[in-house]
């Protein structure tokens, strides 16, 4: 029941519309009465209610809304009332008459109920909404989250297009997730649903939230059949009572921030189903059916192109033919030339765009005694006029010329300005594949691949080796340079071998001096690099300290403390040195250095 | 001597083919001169018995697509230029020829999706075998820049962009080689004018029309009959002997 009057004639357009948020209301709660007056930006004085016998009303206040949407200044002025029921029973809010800027705006009476506490209805999935609304009467939850099916049409022709709307009207709820709507119907075609929109209704002076989903239908069948329902599935979003948990994070769980991040609701779902609507189908009228009547039905109109009409045998003509109208596109079979003696033509390319469908299609004259493209003509069911009508496309007039003959060469200044080949017979100019290759070039066993080969396995492997191995010495190159500890462990070995020849060359020549000399650089050389100590820190005192941990025989150690003994020694009493005690130096150092690179070989 | 003759006569009768068989070039060079003189159905007859000898080329392929042509067998011939393609793609006269053969056909225009037209191009970039030295090439340049960038030291962050990119050239290269083995492996060639079956048996409902020279995916095969799919999509099911596939081989099953 819209409650809307709306003044004749008015320049500016003025409405009233009286609605309540219910029409139940508990003994001892209130509901909310809103006197709306669009159209003008306030009013002088508020608007008085009658006096209702066992009704009180209280004036909670005016809100006025102002909106400019794509530069349309709209405005709203309400007035907001509480009213409470003093008593069981039913009341009626009459009808309102208001004069504003000179116009007379009426709106419609409501009938609402007073009940007394046990009467109220308990429906699940209502919510609490707490505060002000505390009190509330809960309703039947079918009064306020329903389903509304309608079909534009409820007698229609078979594949006759008619419109279907889904309306889920929501009072009072907070409602989410909701799906498309499924419409039961096996005899019907039904289109996929548009984007579905929003807005307010009032329904019998009950404001409700309106999502309507919208689509076309087409019959299947002859005869009478049900369509629906319509099933709505949706999340209903009801306040959980968690009760409040103090503790730590009592703030966080503190009703404000939950409602805040939406953790205190709870979601149920819900299916609603609409009402079955019964639909009768026509069949359509064998009378004056065409023999080339596709079976579309609706309004249409075709339109064709053609494009180049002037141009040469053999060159393609594209024809576009277009086809729109409201009637079944996926079944409405377009025309398309066929070939014949005159034309050779390809498959059309069609697509189909929302209420258009376009069909492509090359065509090719096979002789210069081709006049006109044909015309074709597209047959359909009118179901206004309940006629076949037809909707024709062409002629289009060509001018095919024939092909050309080769042109005789001319010469610039000559006299005859054409040589005469008249005994030459003129060439057709035409069109052929390119002649056979001479050489037949590599030949290969059936199926041979590259890359299954050995060859190409080899350099595969070449090159990954090689890459790696590249990688692994970039990395040694660089610890050599970087770690000093392992550049030495490195070169040890190779200053050992290098003092031992020095020293076998000075024991060879008997000189002494020059012997021991070698035999301490070594030494110190070896041990600096093997146990990375500073140049000339080794010495007959604290080598046995330097060698702890090593596990180096003790018999080494004591061998190499009494050579540096012997070669501090050597440097101021030569002559005390015979050649057997320099060979015994050599051979316990050759050894003391052997044992220890094998032991420190195990251990680094 | 009667055991030297049996052994020679066996011993011959395994290799006669192989030693005294003619060589792929002679018998080419036959075929060329039997086309040259329009004896067509001869020359064809010659190219095809190299390839039955186990032995196959780009031009071998590229002249017998004429010889077909000449005959008037599109679709053999518009096979045989596919085949040619897998061996030298970006041949003039083989773009020209195959160009001309599709034109004629009764079929539509190969156009497909945009993906589609991309990755034929993709595939037709590079013969069969340049694909693997090509990656070869690749692979080695990328192994030898990034020592190159180790050795000299280069900036953290240019050794990072070089083997990034080097790394995107293989992959990409492996696409297009993938996307070139996909292609040849399950193209096939309409040679006969056919409807193609919504299912694999006889009597069953047309989906849609092929025609001879007309270029399908063969799906599955099952039996006799394959599951093919024409350029914009259209799957349906048609006897083996109704087409060819560019690379005789295993099916997909």
């Amino acid at each position: 029941m819209m409650c809307t009057g709306i003044s004749p004639g008015a320049a500016k357009e003025i409405s009233f519309q009286a609605d309540v948020d219910r029409t139940i209301v508990e003994l001892g709660s209130y509901l909310r009465l809103t006197l709306t007056v669009t159209g003008v930006d306030g009013l002088d004085q508020p608007i008085e209610l009658p006096q209702i016998d066992g009704l009180e009303s209280r004036l909670l206040g005016p809100q006025t809304r102002v909106s400019i949407i794509n530069g349309q200044y709209s405005s709203s002025y309400s007035l907001v009332y509480f009213l409470y029921p003093l008593r069981v029973g039913t009341f009626k809010i009459p009808s309102l008459t208001l004069t504003v800027e000179n116009q007379t705006v009426q709106s419609e009476p409501i009938t609402i109920e007073a009940v007394g506490t046990s009467q109220a209805p308990v429906a699940s999935g209502s919510t609490s909404e707490g505060g002000a609304q505390q009190g509330m009467v809960q309703q039947n939850l079918s009064e306020r989250i329903f389903v509304v099916l309608e079909a534009s049409r409820n007698d229609v022709y078979v594949n006759e297009r008619f419109d279907v709307t889904v309306k889920l009207f929501v009072n009072g709820m907070d409602v989410r997730n909701i799906s498309y709507p499924q419409i039961k119907a096996q005899e019907f075609f039904l289109e996929d649903f548009q984007q579905p929109a929003q807005y307010e209704q009032v329904l019998e002076g009950v404001r409700y939230q309106v999502v309507e989903f919208k689509t076309f239908a087409y019959a299947l069948q002859p005869g009478a059949f049900d369509f629906g329902p319509a099933e709505e599935t949706c999340q209903l979003a009801i306040r959980g009572d968690q009760g409040r948990q103090k503790g730590f994070g009592g703030f966080f769980e503190d009703d404000f921030f939950n409602d805040f991040f939406g953790r205190n609701y709870i979601l149920r779902p819900l299916t609603i189903s609409s009402k079955t609507l019964q639909l009768t189908i026509r069949p359509l009228p064998l009378e004056g059916r065409p023999a080339d009547f596709s079976g579309a039905v609706g309004k249409f109109v075709l339109d064709a192109v053609a494009s180049p009409l002037q141009l040469k045998v053999g060159d393609p003509i594209t024809t576009r033919l277009t086809l729109a109208g409201n009637g079944n596109m996926r079944t409405a079979e377009i025309p398309i030339f066929k070939e014949n003696g005159d034309f050779k033509a390809y498959e059309p390319q069609v697509t189909v765009k929302g209420n258009v469908k376009i069909s492509e299609q090359v065509i090719i004259p096979k002789h210069s005694g081709v006049k006109a493209v044909p015309a074709v003509s597209f047959w359909s069911f009118n179901p206004e006029t309940a006629r076949y009508e037809e909707q024709p496309a062409g002629p289009f007039a060509l001018n095919v010329a024939p092909l050309e003959v080769k042109e005789l060469p001319q010469i610039v200044g000559s006299s005859s300005r054409t040589l005469n080949f008249s005994n030459t017979q003129e060439d057709v100019l035409g069109k052929d594949i390119s002649f056979i290759k001479d050489r037949p070039g590599r030949f290969y066993d059936r199926g041979y691949q590259a890359w299954r080969s050995i060859f190409f396995g080899t350099v595969l492997a070449l090159i990954l080796m090689g890459w790696g191995f590249g990688y692994v010495w970039h990395r040694f190159s660089v610890r050599v340079k970087t770690d000093e500890r392992f550049a030495g462990r490195l070169k040890a070995p190779y200053y050992a071998r290098r003092g031992l020849k020095d020293a076998e060359r000075f024991l060879a020549s008997n000189d002494v001096r020059g012997f021991y000399d070698a035999i301490h650089a070594t030494v110190q050389q070896y041990f600096r690099n093997r146990l990375h100590k500073p140049l000339g820190s080794i010495s007959a005192s604290n080598i046995r300290s330097s060698f702890q941990g090593i596990g180096v025989q003790e018999d080494v150690v004591s061998s190499l403390e009494r050579l540096l003994v012997d070669c501090d020694a050597a440097r101021y009493a030569s002559a005390q040195f015979n050649r057997d005690r320099m060979e015994r130096t050599f051979q316990d150092l050759r050894r003391a250095i052997d044992q220890i690179e094998r032991k420190c070989r195990l251990r680094f | 001597m009667s055991k030297t003759i049996v052994i020679s006569l066996i011993f011959y009768l395994i290799f006669a083919g192989k030693v005294f068989a003619e060589e792929p070039s002679a018998v080419f060079a036959k075929a060329n001169t039997e086309y040259q003189q329009g004896r067509y159905e001869e020359a064809g007859g010659l190219y095809e018995q190299i390839l039955e000898s186990g032995q196959e080329s780009g031009a071998l392929y590229y002249n017998l697509g004429n010889s077909y042509f000449k005959k008037g067998q599109i679709g053999k011939a518009i096979l045989n230029y596919e085949r040619a393609l897998d061996f030298f793609p970006r041949d003039a006269d083989l773009q020209a020829n195959y160009a001309f053969a599709r034109s004629i056909t009764r079929g539509l225009d190969e156009r497909g999706t945009v993906f589609a037209r991309f990755a034929k191009r993709g595939a037709l970039l590079l013969a069969r075998n340049e694909y693997a030295w090509v990656a070869l090439f690749l692979l080695g340049v990328l192994a030898g820049v990034h020592l190159m960038s180790l050795s000299f030291n280069w900036r953290r962050n240019l050794q990072t962009v070089v083997i990034m990119v080097g790394l995107l050239a293989l992959i990409f290269h492996g696409f297009f080689w993938v996307l070139h083995e996909r292609f040849f492996a399950r193209r096939a060639i309409v040679l006969k004018d056919s409807s193609v079956l919504f299912e694999p048996r006889e009597g069953a409902t047309a989906h849609f029309q092929v025609y001879e020279g007309d270029p399908v995916e063969v799906l599955k095969i099952q039996d006799s009959w394959g599951k093919v799919a024409r350029f914009d999509g259209k799957e349906g099911w048609i006897t083996t002997d109704h087409f060819e596939r560019l690379r005789r081989g295993k099916t997909n099953q």
